[in-house]
């Protein structure tokens, strides 16, 4: 496949492309790996996240001959992947999280007043929200995360971890219910509104 | 804000730009994928050669191709009861297998119109264009071929029909150069659909091909003869 179609080529041509011309799977990697190391960085920190952006395209190079193009977008699939192997570092993962609570944040030069409020009451509910975090369920958590931080949709949620919609849609509001439960079900900047 | 809203928050805080250490991690890929190459090329490189034997010991019928043209090695043998069917050019090969499939090797720029009228033979629907042209720059590949083969659309744009497991109807045994070696299984291929072969030369040097199944509606343009 000349580079030129390489560029032009969906995933799912890349990945099938891939199964004949195997150096063509190195554009999936361009195109994806910053949205794989940012979701796995957040939830296990940079050093970690390296590596689990490495598994994950070992693992989706192993295994392109299950990739169904017609889901297009490889990127929840690949997500999915990285979803798996986070979760068997579940230890960092909850140590990752615990850190957040000693450690300040940087504050960023220039915001709205609007972000200002919300990164205000966001981070009024640090310490609470981590450790909801750390103790959810993870598979839970895999599902409220996906959502809330790699910002995948239900339907693509559910292609990443091989389930159900219905599940997906039971897992988040049971991990919501325990977040929300953690946060004391209220907003401090609503209160003092 | 909702939890939603305060979850999200808290991620992007945590947000981070990829490091460019991170290149290690695609290195780390490629030479997975260079050693997988590798597997597959000792693994395969006996079914190619013995593919090659046979077809070239293949004897042989003569049956009449139309053109005689033939390039400047390639005898053409063919064999056999429609839809059996074994030719063998030296720019490519042609051959029925048992179950109905058709194996297709392809190794030089030669002779589209005669691929095509084989795989007719063998009950491959197919369209076959050479791109002439050496190509200097991968870039003008498109815009090359598209005037040549008389495609009103650029070919790339075509809709191809795949599965989980590749293109629908056509298996691949093996990529390594020089050539392409493949199998084409007319019963899956889904109802009114084409195989399109485009064979070109990259840089002068390196033999490219591209292969696609497609509605025969899509891209209707007239096949190019050479």
């Amino acid at each position: 496949m000349p580079p030129q179609l390489v560029a032009r080529s969906s995933d799912g041509e890349l990945i099938a492309a891939s199964r004949e011309q195997s150096e063509v799977f190195a554009e999936l990697f361009d195109r994806h790996s910053r949205a794989v190391f940012r979701y796995a960085a957040q939830r296990l920190g940079t050093q970690a996240a390296e590596d689990v952006v490495g598994e994950t395209f070992l693992v989706a190079f192993q295994r392109r001959d299950r990739f169904d193009p017609a889901f297009g977008d490889a990127c929840p699939w690949l997500l999915g992947i990285a979803t798996n192997l986070i979760s068997r570092r579940r230890r960092t993962e909850a140590a990752h999280y615990r850190a957040l609570l000693r450690t300040p944040r940087e504050v960023p030069a220039e915001e709205t007043a609007e972000r200002i409020s919300a990164r205000v009451s966001a981070a009024a509910m640090r310490p609470r929200l981590a450790e909801a975090l750390a103790t959810l369920a993870a598979r839970d958590r895999d599902v409220l995360l996906l959502i809330g931080w790699a910002e995948l949709s239900y339907e693509q949620t559910a292609l990443a971890l091989d389930i159900p919609v219905g599940t997906v849609r039971s897992r988040l509001n049971r991990a919501r219910r325990k977040v929300r439960a953690a946060l004391g079900e209220t907003n401090p900047l609503d209160e003092q509104e | 804000m909702d939890d939603m809203q305060i979850l999200a928050e808290f991620g992007r805080e945590l947000d981070l730009a990829p490091p460019a250490t991170l290149v290690r991690q695609r290195n780390r890929l490629l030479e997975a994928v260079d050693s997988n190459r590798a597997v597959r090329r000792s693994y395969r490189r006996p079914l190619f050669a013995g593919a090659a034997a046979l077809l070239s010991a293949a004897a042989v019928l003569a049956v009449a191709l139309p053109t005689a043209h033939h390039g400047t090695s390639g005898a053409l043998h063919v064999a056999t009861d429609t839809p059996t069917v074994s030719v063998s050019l030296a720019g490519w090969s042609v051959k029925s297998e048992a179950g109905g499939s058709v194996e297709v090797a392809l190794k030089e720029l030669t002779d589209a119109t005669e691929l095509r009228q084989a795989l007719a033979q063998a009950k491959v629907p197919a369209r076959v264009w050479l791109v002439p042209t050496k190509v200097a720059d991968p870039k003008t590949f498109a815009a090359l071929s598209a005037p040549i083969v008389g495609c009103p659309v650029d070919y790339v744009q075509m809709k191809r029909i795949e599965s989980t497991t590749g293109i629908v109807g056509v298996s691949f045994a093996r990529s390594d150069t020089p050539g392409v070696l493949f199998t084409v299984t007319p019963s899956k291929l889904p109802e009114d659909t084409v195989v399109n072969i485009v064979l070109y030369t990259l840089n002068g040097v390196e033999n490219g091909y591209y292969i696609s199944v497609s509605k025969t509606s899509d891209n209707a343009c007239t096949p190019y003869q050479n």
